[in-house]
């Protein structure tokens, strides 16, 4: 069984799966592998208390209608919804907890999540998905999310977020 | 200052965020999200903000059941490379736009939201 915690660069395929006493571990082959990459995963059918409560504060979403905050904001995208809560089903998989979800003026719907001093934006539209990094409050870098990109977004989440 | 001219820089611009719910709101540390900074559709690319200097809490406020009052310094505006323009309504000659979000760019509302401080009742 390979080390849970790897500091040097190792040649894996990508989004390799080691199982061990009901936890996987994986083991992707990106550009931020060589810093961290020990993600331990959830259950798939175990979804944290945090977790089940963002989903419950996103779904409450639908009440949302026309104008909800005062300022003619938009209705939250049904699409948006359900691209969020598919993705704390996937984060939830990484043993991490959703931080907040914000609906937001354009019906797009944020997920944050936050260790130490790291936090990552996701931004889900009905006909798009981004992301946003941040690190001790300053920007990082932004881009299109897709959910094949999640692994590497935890590494990078994880790596040193309490240094 | 006439409508249409540029804010300078050293102004400090107050942004009402919708309260209720605290859907735009942080539950843990009361802080805005990135989403009270993002221009809604009938914005048109646009951010309404008052400017300090030329209003009061209690104006700029204008309910303090429904809203936070938040201010970000315009200078941090101009360094995102966004603009703000004076704009006054009836009502409120305060009133200001900042301009030039490219809603292709995610980063401005979290870079925004995270400068901003809140505002108290006594300024």
């Amino acid at each position: 069984m390979q080390s849970l915690l790897r500091k040097n660069k190792v040649e894996m395929p990508d989004t390799s799966w080691y199982l061990q006493t009901n936890k996987a571990y994986s083991m992707g082959s990106s550009s931020l592998f060589s810093c961290v990459t020990a993600i331990t995963v959830r259950d798939a059918n175990s979804i944290s208390r945090a977790n089940r409560e963002e989903i419950a504060n996103i779904k409450s979403f639908i009440h949302l209608s026309d104008n909800w905050d005062g300022y003619e904001a938009a209705p939250i995208s049904r699409d948006a919804m359900e691209q969020a809560i598919s993705f704390i089903h996937d984060i939830n998989k990484y043993d991490i907890d959703v931080y907040l979800s914000s609906p937001g003026p354009n019906g797009e719907v944020m997920i944050q999540l936050k260790l130490g001093r790291k936090e990552i934006e996701f931004i889900f539209y009905s006909n798009k998905s981004k992301y946003v990094l941040f690190s001790n409050n300053e920007f990082q870098s932004q881009a299109v999310y897709i959910p094949g990109l999640l692994t590497e977004l935890v590494e990078w989440l994880i790596a040193d977020a309490t240094r | 200052m006439q409508q249409g001219d540029q804010i300078s820089a050293d102004e400090i611009l107050l942004r009402r965020i919708y309260r209720h719910d605290k859907r735009y709101i942080d539950k843990k540390t009361g802080r805005p999200t990135s989403r009270a900074f993002v221009p809604r559709p009938k914005d048109n690319g646009k951010l309404s903000v008052d400017i300090k200097r030329l209003t009061s809490f209690y104006c700029a406020i204008d309910d303090q059941t429904k809203y936070l009052l938040f201010s970000i310094l315009s200078k941090l505006v101009y360094d995102l490379g966004l603009s703000c323009i004076y704009k006054p309504l009836e009502g409120n000659l305060a009133h200001a736009l900042i301009v030039g979000f490219d809603p292709e760019d995610e980063s401005v509302p979290g870079i925004l939201a995270r400068a901003s401080k809140k505002e108290a009742e006594d300024f």
